[in-house]
């Protein structure tokens, strides 16, 4: 049997770390082939590439049998490839059949489109689908579910050789995952083959013909689903994990620093509970589409939620904002530094001190000697490596941004630390001193909402770990029974497939 | 990691090497440094062509007649600073011109006229400020309404004549006056650029406006008040542009409806090229000096050369394109 697409050796290096090493992978025609991972593994870039967003720094990438150079997005068009994308990527203002034929409309003459063909065609790939979606809907008024639907149609109607399906089921109910399932199954019939990427195992073992399990930018192996278990591929995704020791310093005190009370946020997450206590480190993690991001800044005020109640130190807060969450001594480190936690043409040292202007003015002045000290202290503490404090934070690393993100808040001395992924894209040194620092807090008796992907750094620092699926925190795993691999697990649902 | 070792060094052969060298210092350079040295070059220039050009006498005539533009380039380099833009600087200018000779020539007090002027910038300010963050409405939009309203305003409230008769005597000193050799709308000038400097700088609200500009969500997150940061940043272009309005009326002795006319975009084209951004957060006061005495400078050297008007404007366009491109050229390998 010859392989569709074989993609050899590829290998793609950001600063500071591979996010692909020498990934081998090979799809043959109607095979559904599902790619597993904890987030950060590589599977984005490695969809990334094979769509063209992404060059590969080395290694082939093989259509047909035939080497294909750089990819582009319209090249991997043209030779039949596709892709369903975690985030929706239609155009809001256009109709439900113009995005699915976007780029290809039927025309009656050059440059005229026809409207009725256009309006027949998107109605019969909707109907294929069972979907009630019409072709005339503004993409705009649709909701999650329908616009997620509305993109299968597109790929469906591409009739592509290749489907890349990037968490295709991540907003979808039980029954829309059903019908998507019938499609895929439709699809494998007709020859086409199917790139599925996942995070929940038990979809995987009802679709996939094999699975290749990535860890670390590195393929672990390659199998078939049927000469497999979950158990199996949870083992193969934890591996390297699995000898770390818990090294939990602190024990949490009784006081509640934060509570929060049936929080919900539309289209995010549901009723969602739980409390941070003094001390303690309290983790948190799933998919990325868990809603464990959305739930992170409607805790911290950067969105509203639309139902239940967050306390602080006891205290309820109607309409959380970032003002009022730093006034009760919270912070938040956010998952995208350059989007949310830094200005970054600005000195460190106005980073730093950003969250503390209020304490370093007098009478609307910055006492900038004041400040100054301030930046000094934490680029001394963090180790932060500068030329000078005054030094645009564009210009540093990934680490150290991250560790200027980290000093902006520990300067107003937080009771409660939400950290998002703090360690992403950093170096492993500066790995270490963030966890370093994340303990010593801890010890102050500061309490810390730990996000993160990675089961390893997960079991290793906290004291119990929450997991999110599909915006319900489904399940919390005590100190006792804290390991990457139940971790995983619970990520995964291996427990149902 | 230290930050150089994401950027390997090139491959020296001579030709990169050099490139790269003179890429590397462009990007050490502050941005001021590099207009600052554009500046120089066109005072060389036109000193080769024109031994009046030099002369002191003749450089405190473009200072004095820059010192107006450089009020509202402030105004305009405040608004792109907290990610904003102000189109109705001009207008402002303009209404603030003819209400102060409005009211004083009814009034029969320039006191009154000038504090009914300056109030009337100010308010416009906030309004623009008000309808930018409480109604939501885009920053280019509201201000260009703005444009729209004020410029329709002065013609209203004057009727499209010039308000001359009763223009006090000692009122004129502002525009037309000076302290030894320096003419009154110099120091005023002066003063607005070290004050807005100082403000920047120094205090809190400085701050607060290069982090929203700089990014809106961080200052956010930083729980600093981004719509009253925006809201304060509108109406001090207010009243600064009515400041700008007074210096005018003074200047010519007479509210003028055109008055303004001119001013936005000669305010935008300086602020550019003093290196500040569009997408706000990067700009400073020195910088948008320099780039107002670039046009000053390129405007009374090309007439002294006996260039057309046209030609300076066609220079003017050619100046902003390049100063951009030096930016960028500069940002490329960040």
């Amino acid at each position: 049997m010859s392989a569709l697409l074989e993609v050899r050796n590829l290998t793609k290096r950001f600063p500071g770390v591979a996010a692909l090493d020498n990934v081998s992978l090979a799809l043959a025609p109607g095979e559904v082939h599902a790619l597993v991972g904890e987030n950060g593994a590589g599977k984005s870039t490695l969809v990334k590439i094979l769509t063209g967003v992404h060059d590969a720094d080395a290694g082939e990438i093989l259509w047909k049998g035939g080497a294909v150079p750089a990819l582009t997005p319209a090249l991997g068009r043209a030779l039949g490839i596709s892709a369903i994308y975690q985030e929706t990527s239609l155009i809001p203002n256009l109709s439900v059949a113009e995005n699915i034929f976007l780029g290809r409309l039927p025309e009656t003459a050059p440059t005229i489109v026809d409207w009725g063909a256009l309006q027949r065609s998107a109605q019969e790939i909707l109907s294929q689908l069972g979907t009630r979606v019409s072709p005339r809907e503004r993409v705009s008024a649709l909701n999650m579910i329908e616009q997620r639907m509305v993109e299968v149609a597109r790929s469906l109607s591409s009739r592509s050789d290749l489907i890349i399906m990037d968490e295709p089921t991540a907003a979808l109910g039980a029954n829309e995952i059903s019908v998507l399932f019938d499609t895929i199954r439709q699809l494998k019939a007709r020859g086409v083959a199917i790139l599925y990427i996942s995070h929940f195992l038990e979809e995987v073992f009802q679709v996939a013909d094999r699975v290749t399990v990535l860890r670390d930018g590195r393929r672990v192996n390659t199998v078939s689903t049927a000469e497999t278990s979950a158990g199996e591929i949870v083992y193969m995704m934890a591996g390297r994990h699995l000898d770390l020791q818990t090294q939990i310093t602190s024990t949490p005190q009784e006081r509640v620093l934060l509570r929060a009370d049936r929080l919900s946020r539309q289209n995010a997450f549901y009723d969602v509970s739980f409390t941070l206590h003094a001390g303690e480190i309290l983790g948190l993690t799933g998919p990325m589409s868990s809603g464990r991001m959305a739930l992170a800044h409607a805790l911290f005020g950067i969105q509203p939620v639309t139902g239940g109640e967050i306390f602080v130190g006891g205290q309820g807060m109607s309409r959380m904002q970032p003002r009022k969450a730093m006034r009760s001594g919270m912070g938040l480190i956010p998952r995208h530094r350059h989007k949310e936690g830094l200005v970054v043409d600005a000195s460190i040292t106005r980073n730093i001190s950003l969250p503390s202007l209020d304490r370093l003015s007098r009478a609307g002045v910055v006492q900038r000697k004041q400040e100054l000290t301030l930046a000094q202290t934490f680029i001394e503490r963090l180790g932060i490596k500068a030329k000078s404090a005054g030094q645009p934070v564009r210009e540093l690393s990934g680490g150290n941004q991250q560790k200027v993100v980290l000093s902006k808040w520990m300067a107003i001395s937080p009771q409660v630390l939400i950290l998002d992924e703090p360690t992403q894209g950093v170096d492993v040194a500066s790995k270490e001193e963030i966890y370093q620092l994340m303990v010593e807090l801890a010890g102050q008796g500061v309490g810390i909402l730990f996000i993160s992907s990675e089961p390893g750094e997960l079991a290793r620092f906290c004291h119990r770990v929450m997991i999110m699926r599909r915006g319900r925190i489904v399940k919390t795993l005590e100190q006792d029974e804290l390991n990457p691999a139940r971790i995983v697990e619970q990520v995964t649902g291996a427990e149902k497939a | 990691m230290s930050g150089q070792e994401l950027h390997p060094a090139q491959e020296p052969t001579a030709a990169r090497s050099l490139w790269a060298r003179w890429l590397n210092w462009l990007q050490q350079l502050e941005p001021q440094w590099l207009t600052f040295g554009a500046l120089v070059l066109f005072c060389l220039i036109f000193a080769a062509f024109s031994e009046a050009f030099l002369r002191p006498s003749n450089l405190l005539v473009i200072a004095r007649q820059s010192s107006i533009i450089a009020i509202i380039a402030i105004a305009e380099l405040l608004t792109l600073l907290a990610g904003g833009i102000d189109l109705s600087v001009g207008s402002l200018a303009g209404l603030s011109g003819i209400v102060t000779a409005g009211v004083m020539v009814s009034t029969g007090s320039p006191v009154l006229g000038v504090l009914a002027g300056m109030l009337t910038g100010t308010l416009f300010g906030t309004i623009n400020g008000l309808v930018i963050t409480r109604l939501g409405i885009q920053d280019i939009i509201a201000t260009l309404a703005m444009l729209f309203i004020a410029h329709g305003l002065i013609y209203a409230y004057s009727g499209g004549q010039p308000i001359y008769k009763g223009i006090d005597e000692g009122f004129l000193f502002i525009g037309q006056g000076s302290i030894g050799p320096i003419s009154m709308p110099i120091i005023i000038a002066l003063v607005v650029a070290g004050v807005v400097s100082l403000m920047l700088n120094f205090t809190k609200l400085g701050r607060q406006i290069y982090a929203v500009g700089g990014n809106r969500d961080v200052a956010y997150a930083s729980g600093i008040n981004v719509k009253q940061t925006k809201l304060i940043v509108y109406m001090l272009s207010g009243f600064l542009c009515s400041i700008a309005g007074v210096i005018v009326t003074a200047r010519l002795g007479s509210g003028q409806p055109a008055a303004g006319d001119t001013f936005l975009l000669d305010a935008v084209a300086a602020v550019i090229l003093g290196g500040a951004s569009l997408s706000g957060g990067v700009g400073t006061v020195s910088g948008t000096l320099i780039g107002v005495a670039i046009i000053g400078v390129l405007s009374n050297g090309l007439t002294l050369a006996g260039a057309t008007y046209y030609t300076q404007e066609i220079l003017k366009g050619v100046m902003v394109i390049l100063a951009v491109l030096l930016n960028s050229v500069r940002g490329l390998k960040r």
